[in-house]
C-alpha cells in the first residue's frame, strides 16, 4: 500500500513540475523577449530626447552665428565711431538686424527656454544638463530596466533547469518503487528499494518547495 | 525494534505473498475450483483480457499525448511567432520614431529657414525707413526686402509647416510640440501593436504550458496503466486504473477545453486610435484637447478591452481634462473624475501594468479621492499604492512627496515627517546624494508648488489638521523653497506693509523688510490661484519661489516675477482670486488676498520685437506684420487693437534727447493705415513719462482718430532700439478696464 502511495504521489508531483518547469520555462522566454523590447523602447526614448538636444544644438550654431556677429560688428561700430559717424551706423543697423536674427532663432529651442551668447563666444546651451533634465522628466525611461528583465529571464531559467532536475528526482523514485512493487518475494531488496523511493520523493518534494520559495 | 520491522514487513508485503495458512489453503481450493468449472487456465485468460483492454487505453492515451504534444508545439511556434512580432514591431517603432523626428526636423528646419529670411526681409525694410528716399542705398535696401520675401514665400511654401497650418504657430499654441507630437504617431501605432502581439503570446503560452501539463497528466495515466498490468494484487492493478482513468479523463477534458480557446485577433484599428489618443494626449491644452484624446482612447478599449495602455492613457485624459489647473503638478480635480481615473489606472494594472508610475499615479488619485469623500480605506490604499511607487522608483520626489501627505491625512506625523525628509532630499539632491546638487530652482519650485498645493487640499478637507499643515509647509518652503536640507537661520527682519499687484502678465509684491539680510534671509513667495467660483487654491510655480528681489527705489523691496511666456503654451493669468504667502527663513510672515479685474485675456508673444502682451481672446493677427518690426492684434471689425513695434536704430541716435517721444510721433504720422482713421496728438493730454516695460526715457501720448482714442506708448531699450505700444478703439471702449490691462501686460521678451 505504501509503495502504491508512493508511487501515486511521486507520479502527481512529477507532472506537477514538468507543468512548472514549461511555465518558468516559458516565462524565461517571455522575459528575454520583453528584455530586448525594452532595450529597443529606451533606445526610442534615448535618441528622441538626444534628437532634441542635436536640434537645438544645430540651432545654437546658428544662433551663434548671428549673436557673435552682431557683437563682432557692434565692436566695429564703437570702434570707427569716432572717425566715421556714418560707417559706425551702418555698422550699428547690420549689428542689429543679426541681433534681430538670432532673437528669431529663440523661439525655436525645444530642450531649453531660450539660450544667450556668454563672454567668451559659446552659446549657454548646456547640453548635457538639458539631456539629463529631459532624461529625469520621461517617468517611463526611469523604469526601463533591460538588464534587470534580462536578469528575471536567467533566473527563470535557473529555476527550469532545477525543477527540470526534481523532475528527474521523481522519475528516479518512479523507477526505483516500481522495482520495489515488482521484486515482491525479495523482501530485503523491496525494502530497500522503497526506502530509496522514498527518499528520492521527500527530497524531489522538499527542492521543489524550495525552488517555489525562491521563485517567490 | 524487531517488532518494528516485521511490521514494516507486513505493511509492505502483498497479502497473496505473506498469507496465512488458512488463506493459502483457501485461495488455492478456489483457484482450482474456478479452473476446473471453465475449462482450464481462467486466470491466464481473465489476464489476457485485462491486458487486451490496457492495451487499447494505453493507445488511446498515447494518441491523446500525441495530439497534445502537436497542440503544445503548434502553441509553441505560434506564441513564438507574436513575440517575434512584438520584437519586430518595438524595433520598428524605434527606428519610425527616429525616421519621424529627423524628417520633422528637416521641415522644422526649412520652416525656421523661413522665419530667418523674413526676419531679414524685415531688417531691410527697416533700414530703407532710414535712408533717404530715392537714393540708390534705398533702392538697393527695398531690393534687399523684396529678395527675402520671396525667399521665405519659397522656404515656407517648400515646408509643411505652414504659419496657419494645422501644425504652424498660429493654430498650435504649444508650437512645435503638436507638430512632433504628430510625427510620433506612427510609433505610438507600432508601440501598440507591440503590445498586442506580446499580449497574444501570453495567452499562447498559457495554451502551451497547459498542453505540456497535459503531457504530463497523460504520461503518469499511462505509466500507472502499464504499472497496473505489472502487479498481481487485485486491490492494487484496480487503484492504478482507476487512478489512471480518471488522470485520462482529465487529460481528454482539459485538452479539448483548452483547444477550444481562441487567440485574440491583432487589432489594427485599436492601435490606431490608441496612437491618435496617444497624439491627443501628447498636445492637449484644455479640456477639449483631453476630451478628443479621451474619444480615442474609448475606441481603443472598446477595440481592445485587455489594452493597459489604453486604460492609462484614457486615466491621465480623464485626471488632466477635468483640472482646471493648467500649470504645474495637477492635484485638483473632481471627485468622479478622480473615481474613472482611478478605475482606469488599475484596471491597467491588472492588465500587467504595474510600475511605479501606476503606482504613483493611484497613490495620489486614492488620496485626493480618499481625502474630498472622507473614505479612510482610500487614504490606505493610497498609502499601499505609493510605497510601491517608491519600491519601483525611490529616487522620484513626487512619490515621496505624496507619502508624507498620506502619513498626515492618517494622522501619522511622525511619519509623515520622515517621509518629507526624504522628499526634500531627493528634491534637492540628485539621487539623494548630498555631494549631487541639483542646483534646478525651477524644477525644486514646481514640486514644492505641488506639495503646498496638496496639503492646502487636505487642510480645506480637514480642517482639524490645519496646524500640522502649516507647519508642513513652513518646513517644506525652509528646505525645499530655500535650496539646502539645513534648518534655516533665525532672522530679526520683519515683513510689513505688504502690497500685491497682479498685472495681466506679471505678478508683484512691495513690502517694507526692517532688518533684511540678503545674505542671511531667505524670502520665499509663494503665488496661489483660485478660478472663479472654485473652492481649492493651486500654488503657481512659475510666478513663485525665492529669486529677483530687489531693492524698490521709493524704499523697501519689491518682487516682481513674470508669468507671461514661461508657461507652455503661453499664457496670461487667468482669471479669479490670488492669495501671497511670504515666508521668511521658513516662517509665514505674511499673507494677503487680491482679486484683479481684468477678466479673461489670451497671450501673444512676438520675440522677434522682444515684447509679448496679452489681448482678449477673440483678436485676431493682423496681416501686415513685419518680423522684426511690426507685431499686432485687431477685433475681426477692425476697430480695436493692439500693436508692437521695434524700431533699430543706430546707436548715435540714442544720443537724440527725447528719442522715443520723436520715434512715436513719427511712427503715428507715418502709420496711419493700421488704425480706422488718421490719429491726431491729443496735446491738451501732453506726454507723460510713466513706467513702460522697464524702458529709459518714456513717453505715453494719446491720440484721436475721431470715433475712438490711440493710447501709445514708448521707450529706449538698453541697446537703442526704440519699443512702441499702441493700444486703439472707441471711446467708450477706453471705459472698461481692458485697453489699460493690455498696456500693462507689455513686457519685454526675448
Amino acid at each position: 500500500m505504501v509503495i502504491a502511495v508512493l508511487i501515486g504521489l511521486s507520479s502527481v508531483l512529477s507532472a506537477v513540475v514538468a507543468w512548472r518547469a514549461s511555465l518558468s520555462a516559458i516565462e524565461a522566454g517571455r522575459y528575454e523577449s520583453l528584455a530586448v523590447q525594452q532595450q529597443a523602447r529606451r533606445a526610442q526614448l534615448e535618441r528622441e530626447l538626444e534628437g532634441i538636444v542635436a536640434q537645438d544644438l544645430r540651432l545654437a550654431t546658428a544662433y551663434r552665428e548671428h549673436a557673435a556677429a552682431a557683437r563682432e560688428l557692434q565692436q566695429q561700430a564703437h570702434d570707427v565711431r569716432a572717425d566715421d559717424p556714418e560707417l559706425a551706423d551702418e555698422l550699428d543697423m547690420e549689428a542689429a538686424g543679426r541681433r534681430s536674427q538670432a532673437r528669431s532663432l529663440q523661439p525655436f529651442f525645444v530642450g531649453q527656454l531660450g539660450v544667450a551668447l556668454r563672454d567668451d563666444g559659446t552659446v549657454d546651451y548646456d547640453a548635457d544638463r538639458v539631456l539629463r533634465w529631459l532624461r529625469e522628466g520621461e517617468l517611463e525611461l526611469r523604469e526601463l530596466r533591460p538588464d534587470d528583465t534580462l536578469e528575471l529571464a536567467n533566473v527563470a531559467d535557473r529555476r527550469t533547469l532545477g525543477l527540470i532536475g526534481v523532475a528527474a528526482i521523481f522519475v528516479g523514485a518512479l523507477l526505483v518503487l516500481t522495482l520495489a512493487q515488482v521484486v515482491e518475494r525479495r523482501l530485503g531488496l523491496r525494502l530497500a528499494f522503497t526506502l530509496l523511493g522514498g527518499v528520492l520523493v521527500g527530497v524531489g518534494a522538499v527542492t521543489f518547495m524550495a525552488l517555489g520559495v525562491l521563485a517567490g | 525494534m524487531t517488532a518494528r520491522l516485521d511490521r514494516l514487513r507486513r505493511m509492505l508485503t502483498p497479502r497473496h505473498a505473506l498469507p496465512t495458512p488458512g488463506d493459502a489453503v483457501e485461495e488455492d481450493g478456489a483457484g482450482e475450483q474456478q479452473a476446473e468449472r471453465s475449462g482450464g487456465a481462467p486466470d491466464d485468460r481473465r489476464g489476457d483480457r485485462f491486458a487486451g483492454a490496457i492495451a487499447v487505453v494505453i493507445a488511446v492515451a498515447t494518441l491523446l499525448a500525441a495530439v497534445a504534444g502537436l497542440l503544445q508545439a503548434e502553441a509553441a511556434e505560434l506564441a513564438e511567432d507574436d513575440r517575434l512580432a512584438a520584437t519586430r514591431s518595438a524595433l520598428e517603432a524605434a527606428a519610425s520614431a527616429q525616421r519621424g523626428q529627423q524628417l520633422a526636423q528637416v521641415e522644422y528646419q526649412s520652416y525656421i529657414a523661413a522665419v530667418e529670411q523674413a526676419t531679414s526681409a524685415g531688417n531691410a525694410q527697416l533700414r530703407s525707413m532710414l535712408a533717404d528716399e530715392g537714393s540708390g542705398r534705398h533702392r538697393q535696401l527695398l531690393l534687399e526686402h523684396e529678395r527675402w520675401q520671396r525667399l521665405a514665400e519659397v522656404s515656407l511654401a517648400g515646408s509643411e509647416i505652414g504659419r496657419s497650418e494645422e501644425y504652424g504657430p498660429e493654430q498650435d499654441p504649444t508650437f512645435p510640440r503638436r507638430y512632433f507630437a504628430a510625427a510620433r504617431e506612427e510609433s505610438h501605432r507600432l508601440n501598440a501593436l507591440q503590445d498586442a502581439y506580446n499580449e497574444r503570446a501570453n495567452q499562447i503560452d498559457e495554451r502551451g504550458a497547459a498542453y505540456t501539463a497535459i503531457l504530463a497528466v497523460l504520461a503518469v495515466s499511462v505509466y500507472l496503466y502499464v504499472l497496473s498490468v505489472a502487479v498481481s494484487a487485485a486491490m492494487l492493478r484496480r487503484s492504478f486504473v482507476a487512478v489512471a482513468s480518471l488522470m485520462l479523463a482529465v487529460a481528454a477534458c482539459w485538452m479539448g477545453l483548452t483547444a477550444l480557446q481562441t487567440a485574440p485577433d491583432i487589432r489594427e484599428d485599436a492601435a490606431a486610435a490608441y496612437a491618435a489618443g496617444r497624439v491627443a494626449s501628447e498636445t492637449a491644452h484644455d479640456s477639449a484637447g483631453y476630451a478628443d484624446a479621451r474619444r480615442h482612447f474609448d475606441r481603443a478599449i472598446e477595440l481592445r478591452p485587455s489594452f493597459g495602455p489604453a486604460y492609462l492613457g484614457r486615466a491621465d485624459a480623464i485626471f488632466l481634462g477635468a483640472s482646471q489647473q493648467r500649470g504645474g503638478l495637477v492635484s485638483l480635480v473632481p471627485v468622479d473624475a478622480l473615481r474613472a481615473a482611478r478605475a482606469d489606472t488599475t484596471r491597467a494594472r491588472e492588465l500587467g501594468l504595474a510600475t511605479a508610475q501606476v503606482e504613483g499615479r493611484l497613490g495620489f488619485y486614492a488620496f485626493a479621492e480618499g481625502i474630498q469623500t472622507g473614505d479612510m480605506s482610500a487614504l490606505e490604499a493610497s498609502l499601499a499604492a505609493t510605497t510601491r511607487a517608491l519600491r519601483l522608483d525611490p529616487a522620484e520626489p513626487v512619490y515621496w512627496l505624496n507619502l508624507g501627505l498620506v502619513h498626515l491625512a492618517l494622522e501619522r506625523p511622525t511619519d509623515a515627517q520622515a517621509a518629507y525628509t526624504d522628499a526634500a532630499k531627493h528634491a534637492l539632491y540628485v539621487d539623494g546624494d548630498r555631494h549631487q546638487p541639483r542646483n534646478e530652482p525651477w524644477l525644486e519650485q514646481t514640486w514644492l508648488a505641488g506639495a503646498l498645493t496638496d496639503l492646502e487640499l487636505l487642510a480645506r478637507h480637514r480642517p482639524h489638521l490645519s496646524g500640522l499643515v502649516d507647519g508642513t509647509k513652513e518646513w517644506l518652503v525652509g528646505r525645499i523653497g530655500a535650496g539646502t536640507m539645513d534648518q534655516p537661520e533665525q532672522s530679526d527682519a520683519r515683513i510689513e506693509d505688504v502690497v500685491v499687484t497682479i498685472f495681466p502678465g506679471q505678478v508683484q509684491w512691495q513690502a517694507q523688510i526692517p532688518g533684511y539680510q540678503p545674505e542671511r534671509d531667505v524670502i520665499s513667495a509663494q503665488w496661489y490661484h483660485r478660478l472663479p467660483g472654485a473652492e481649492g487654491w493651486a500654488v503657481m510655480p512659475e510666478v513663485s519661489g525665492r529669486s529677483g528681489i530687489a531693492a524698490d527705489p521709493a524704499g523697501g523691496y519689491f518682487q516682481l516675477s513674470r508669468y507671461l511666456g514661461l508657461t507652455q503654451p503661453a499664457a496670461c493669468m487667468p482669471p479669479g482670486s490670488y492669495r501671497l504667502e511670504l515666508y521668511l527663513n521658513g516662517q509665514r510672515v505674511a499673507s494677503q488676498e487680491v482679486e484683479p479685474d481684468f477678466g479673461v485675456l489670451e497671450a501673444a508673444l512676438a520675440r522677434d520685437i522682444t515684447m509679448a502682451y496679452c489681448r482678449p481672446a477673440d483678436w485676431q493677427p493682423i496681416e501686415e506684420q513685419v518680423p522684426g518690426l511690426l507685431h499686432g492684434f485687431t477685433a475681426t471689425d477692425g476697430y480695436t487693437g493692439v500693436y508692437g513695434l521695434r524700431f533699430d536704430l543706430p546707436r548715435s541716435f540714442s544720443e537724440v534727447p527725447g528719442l522715443p517721444e520723436l520715434m512715436l510721433g513719427s511712427m503715428m504720422g507715418s502709420m496711419t493705415d493700421l488704425f480706422p482713421a488718421v490719429p491726431v496728438l491729443v496735446e491738451e493730454a501732453g506726454t507723460t513719462d510713466g513706467y513702460f516695460m522697464g524702458l529709459s526715457q518714456t513717453a505715453w501720448q494719446w491720440y484721436d482718430y475721431g470715433s475712438g482714442w490711440v493710447r501709445a506708448a514708448a521707450g529706449l531699450d538698453e541697446d537703442g532700439a526704440v519699443l512702441i505700444g499702441i493700444v486703439y478703439g472707441p471711446y467708450a471702449w477706453f471705459d472698461s478696464p481692458v485697453a489699460d490691462a493690455i498696456h500693462d501686460s507689455m513686457v519685454r521678451h526675448e
